[in-house]
């Protein structure tokens, strides 16, 4: 009751004409940088942080916060309307997004992105409402042992994304992993693989990887098809609405993938995009309708939007109780509050309680603000694809090439971009999946380590990595996770005989 | 082309797996740089020949068209105009010839396309993001 009336005392604040202000401009310009190929929060917050100079910092936090969640529902955009995934987080999204867009429902998917992400955005902030300080303690039970183990636990699911094929996906696997090798290594920070490129030291990069693999390989392949690809022609905005049934399926799965997104977000190191990973393999392997996942279907969009929302909010737990940030957005972000002459820590809440409520306030206001600029935009949008493939394709290659410079701001990247394309297009007609690829080439590096750091804590003892409840947990996960295939199929055959 | 990528595999898979060892499997009581490379070379070699054994005997055909080179070769092309001309000019120019002389497009369509293109991401990465993009010998944009 307490939470609430402070909640309610936050509402107050946040509801002033600035702090409104502050909040509608940090969702629109969050909108629109998190829908840019290749520009994701980080950058986002990095580029407002110089203009709340000026601002009190409740007004300030209240734009960035604003900011960093509303490129979540951005970054959906451009993954789901031509295959170029606008920020990390969003790599999953386009998986079944741009398939839905190929089957001419660009409309639903941007739909079922923006609910889902709503919902899941919702469930974070109202867990962070409710559980904050206790939320940021839960997170800080999971050490490098048992983040290692959570770590395993996705790979080892793995196997429910690589379909029939498993030798492909397995080589798709190790791909993925070389590319995640490459860089300075966890134990004794020598360059691996650098090939004596200073850009290489701090590994691949992200961002011109994947525009390579899903964008640039695609519009080879559109060429070479004559297949219209993004080009959605047509398109009726009654088409974009989803119907009852698909809600009733979509709407189990955000909330689910909400709550646990949350819990992701809180771990230190986890962040949006393993959450939107995690949550797109786990219902690959629940849902009762997981056959579809991976073919264009809403639920692979909802669960990955909901979850990667709910992360972002969740990261919001450590960061003000604890002064931890989660990732490199809530670093920036924690560089901003200590600007601001705010200490985070257990004391802020009873110390700052005007700043703190009326900052997680400002997040349900936010997140409903995301939601109306994000239905607007969709008709919009809608009809911006309905154009020819022929001022597309140039369009696209053109927005690849500087998406992929605009990361760190060298032609490297661009170069790295062009490969990485054309390796996906290789990779498409030797029918090698590239999904495996990317989850191990984000878990990858997690699990190296987290594994090193593991054994550097007790000098070499793999011990550590039973210890507790959480360790015995994920141990039996993986262990069920692996061998309930070979169980499946002796039931079959005992009920088969 | 078909056997492109999972021969591709095999060697770099092969160049992974050998480099691994010199980074050192085990070092200090924990995995040392070479192990998790290690683990990727193998997995890269194994199922790369698996792969293509499997061509071989299924006789899988690939599509692949010589299309494919234009747009790689394109992208080469802005990258060598980009230091010429400028980063935003550079995509403009790569619009508008594509759209003519690939897809024959009228030359009007085509450079109100370009044109357009290019304003819009100057507007946004150079005004206002302030991406600092290679502006060429001559420094115009």
């Amino acid at each position: 009751m307490e939470n609430l009336a402070l909640l309610l005392h936050g509402f107050s604040i946040a509801f002033s004409l600035e702090n409104m202000a502050a909040a509608i401009f940090g969702a629109v310009v969050g909108l629109i940088i998190g829908a840019m190929p290749g520009l994701g929060g980080i950058t986002g917050v990095s580029l407002l942080l110089p203009l709340t100079f000026g601002m009190n910092p409740t007004t300030a936090i209240i734009a960035l916060a604003g900011l960093y969640y509303s490129t979540m529902y951005g970054g959906a955009f451009s993954a789901i309307l031509l295959n170029i995934p606008g920020d990390s987080p969003a790599v999953v999204t386009s998986i079944d997004g741009f398939k839905l867009t190929q089957k001419g429902l660009p409309g639903k998917a941007l739909n079922a992105s923006t609910v889902s992400s709503f919902i899941g955005g919702t469930i974070g902030i109202l867990i962070l409402t409710v559980s904050g300080p206790l939320l940021a303690k839960a997170g800080l039970a999971f050490g490098a042992p048992e983040l290692a183990l959570l770590v395993l636990f996705a790979l080892t699911s793995i196997g429910w994304l690589l379909g029939d094929d498993i030798p492909a996906g397995l080589l798709a696997t190790g791909i993925g992993l070389m590319f995640a090798t490459v860089g300075v290594d966890p134990a004794l920070g020598q360059s691996r693989y650098s090939f004596g490129q200073i850009s290489l030291l701090s590994g691949i990069s992200f961002i011109p990887m994947v525009v390579g693999f899903f964008g640039f390989s695609q519009v080879i392949d559109m060429i070479i098809t004559g297949d219209d690809g993004a080009v959605a022609t047509h398109v009726r905005i009654r088409d974009c609405i989803p119907t009852w049934s698909e809600i009733r399926k979509m709407l189990p799965v955000s909330i689910r993938q909400g709550i646990i997104g949350t819990f992701v977000g809180v771990m230190p190191g986890a962040g949006a995009t393993t959450s939107a990973f995690l949550s797109y393999v786990m219902e690959k392997r629940i849902n009762k309708d997981r056959d579809e996942i991976g073919t264009g279907s809403m639920i692979g969009v909802a669960a990955p939007e909901s979850s990667n929302n709910a992360a972002a909010a969740g990261a919001f737990a450590p960061l003000l109780t604890l002064g931890i940030p989660g990732g490199a957005t809530t670093a920036v972000l924690l560089g901003g509050l200590m600007m601001w002459g705010l200490q985070p820590g257990p004391l802020l809440f009873t110390e700052q309680p005007d700043f703190v409520w009326s900052l997680i306030a400002s997040m349900y206001i936010g997140n409903v603000i995301c939601l109306i600029l994000a239905f607007a935009c969709i008709p919009v949008l809608v009809r911006a694809i309905s154009v020819s493939k022929k001022v597309l394709v140039p369009i696209i290659i053109a927005v690849c090439v500087i998406a992929a410079y605009a990361n760190s701001y060298t032609m490297f990247d661009v170069v790295l971009m062009l490969i990485c394309g054309v390796l996906g297009y290789l990779m498409k007609i030797s029918n090698v999946p590239t999904t495996p690829m990317l989850l191990t080439f984000v878990l990858g590096p997690m699990l190296e380590q987290y594994v090193r750091q593991s054994f550097d804590m007790t000098r070499g003892n793999p011990a550590i990595f039973f210890r507790g409840g959480i360790c015995w947990c994920f141990i039996i996960l993986i262990v069920l996770v692996s061998v309930s295939p070979l169980l499946k199929k002796a039931y079959r055959k005992v009920k088969g005989a | 082309m078909g056997y492109v990528f999972p021969g591709l595999s095999v060697l770099v898979g092969l160049y992974w797996a050998v480099k691994a060892f010199g980074y050192k499997l085990w070092v200090l009581n924990g995995p040392g740089g070479g192990l998790f490379p290690l683990i990727a070379g193998i997995l890269a070699i194994v199922f790369g020949i698996v792969l293509i054994v499997r061509r071989y005997r299924t006789k899988e055909k690939s599509d692949f068209s010589i299309k494919s080179v234009f747009p790689v070769l394109g992208v080469v092309g802005i990258i060598i105009a980009s230091y010429i001309i400028g980063l935003i000019p550079a995509l403009g120019a790569f619009i508008i010839s594509w759209m003519v002389f690939y897809e024959k497009e009228r030359w009007g369509k085509s450079l109100m396309v370009g044109i357009g293109t290019a304003v819009v991401l100057w507007l946004i990465f150079d005004l206002w993001l302030a991406v600092p993009l290679p502006m060429g010998v001559f420094g115009l944009f």
